[in-house]
């Protein structure tokens, strides 16, 4: 690949999705489009600039997007997060939002779903404590098809295996056809499945009590993780939580989060007036709500 | 950490026990499900994989049976079969199954059964 082809496909991929290249990445890019290329019958990935250049609104030009940004995902990845998402994460939001009883998750950037069905089993696993909550999960990606995948909920015997126990999948998933499992009508009906894309406002989708963003913001530079920090910290309630994936962090973290509880890559956005309290002034619980410094100590 | 492998193919025995022994297993194999009580017996292992249809035996019989060649502690018994339905994999966790890797699987997903099933 030609390094204008290159530079061509890396803009293309950093304006549409974020995601950003780096000049010695051309092996990962020449292979991630092989299959575009042969399926729109180029002989090299390179040749599929002039088909986006004439059609920049193009399938063609959206399975490049998507083929560059496709992302690895598993049912419970990171099994820590999950038991700290049970155990941590959800009975704080339960504080927090004791007064309207419901609580909205975001799994931003979820791709097939599974990070969206893994935190759906953890609310269902939680029915009792949950009991009288309105709870509502929405996936959203920006490559459609994957979206519509995940609206289905239909995995292969690889995808059902991977990160989920066996008494999960029995209990959440039925038999289909094809050797494929389908997660259960009661765990589909609290997820909505939008497209959605990250570096655009999504006001429509409104404000969360819990976001996950996991192993995206490590492919954008550092402008572009800042910005969509700063859009995940507006759709998220005061008080309401934000977990990153494995090993990420906020860099210089940005005043609007707080890490949650000492867990790595966990952050609870503060609530307003308690963001502006200092040592000097300390933040006044509201209504007897614990304080959110005091429950993290 | 020690491994009996009870697997009427030779070519699955074969995949699990590289998988197994680069996870750290001592590993021991057996064709049918009476060498494979047998093998429970005097190696006492961690972990029992097991296909869900032997040659002599339902993986589900051996199972049943297995409490009485194990003197001391359990071992973790995880399916791997081509069996795949859904009756099939909850028998074998009624049954007593830790868990249930259905073939085909890769290393990643043999993995992390492992894990899942408290092992490793």
């Amino acid at each position: 690949m030609k390094r204008e082809e290159f530079d061509f496909f890396a803009d293309l991929v950093k304006r549409r999705a974020g995601y950003v290249y780096a000049p010695d990445q051309v092996y990962v890019i020449e292979s991630r489009l092989s299959r575009v290329a042969q399926r729109n019958q180029c002989g090299d990935p390179g040749q599929l600039v002039d088909l986006v250049r004439r059609a920049p609104d193009s399938d063609v030009a959206r399975d490049v997007v998507d083929a560059l940004t496709a992302k690895d995902t598993y049912f419970f990845r990171h099994a820590e997060a999950f038991r700290c998402l049970r155990e941590s994460v959800v009975p704080r939001i339960q504080i927090e939002r004791t007064e309207r009883r419901s609580l909205r998750v975001w799994s931003a950037a979820c791709a097939t779903g599974q990070e969206a069905y893994s935190v759906a089993m953890v609310l269902d696993q939680m029915a009792i404590e949950l009991t009288g909550w309105s709870i509502e999960v929405v996936g959203t990606d920006l490559n459609r098809k994957l979206i519509e995948r995940a609206a289905k909920g239909l995995y292969n015997r690889f995808e059902v295996q991977r990160g989920l126990p066996v008494r999960m999948l029995l209990k959440f998933f039925g038999e289909a056809p094809d050797e494929q499992w389908q997660v259960t009508e009661r765990i589909r009906s609290m997820i909505t499945f939008r497209e959605a894309n990250l570096l655009q406002p999504a006001a429509d989708l409104g404000s969360f009590d819990l976001i996950l963003c996991r192993n995206v913001l490590g492919s954008f530079d550092a402008g572009g993780q800042a910005a969509t920090l700063d859009r995940l910290a507006g759709a998220l309630n005061d008080g309401g939580i934000l977990m990153l994936g494995d090993g990420e962090k906020i860099a210089g973290l940005p005043e609007r989060f707080l890490p949650f509880e000492g867990h790595d890559g966990i952050y609870v956005r503060p609530a307003a007036a308690r963001r502006v309290a200092t040592p000097e002034a300390p933040a006044v619980p509201e209504s007897g709500a614990p304080d959110a410094t005091q429950a993290s100590a | 950490m020690r491994c009996v492998i009870v697997d009427g193919s030779r070519v699955i025995r074969a995949v699990a026990r590289k998988i197994l022994e680069a996870c750290g297993y001592e590993v021991e194999e057996a064709e049918e499900g009476g060498d494979g009580l047998d093998a429970c017996g005097s190696r006492q292992p961690d972990l029992v994989l097991l296909e869900w249809q032997l040659p002599d035996m339902s993986g589900i019989e051996f199972v049943e049976l297995l409490p009485r060649h194990c003197k001391g502690k359990m071992p973790k018994v995880v399916f791997c079969s081509s069996e795949g339905g859904y009756a099939s994999i909850e028998a074998a966790v009624q049954a007593g199954a830790a868990e249930y890797i259905m073939k085909p699987f890769d290393s990643d997903i043999f993995d992390s059964k492992l894990k899942m099933a408290g092992l490793q």
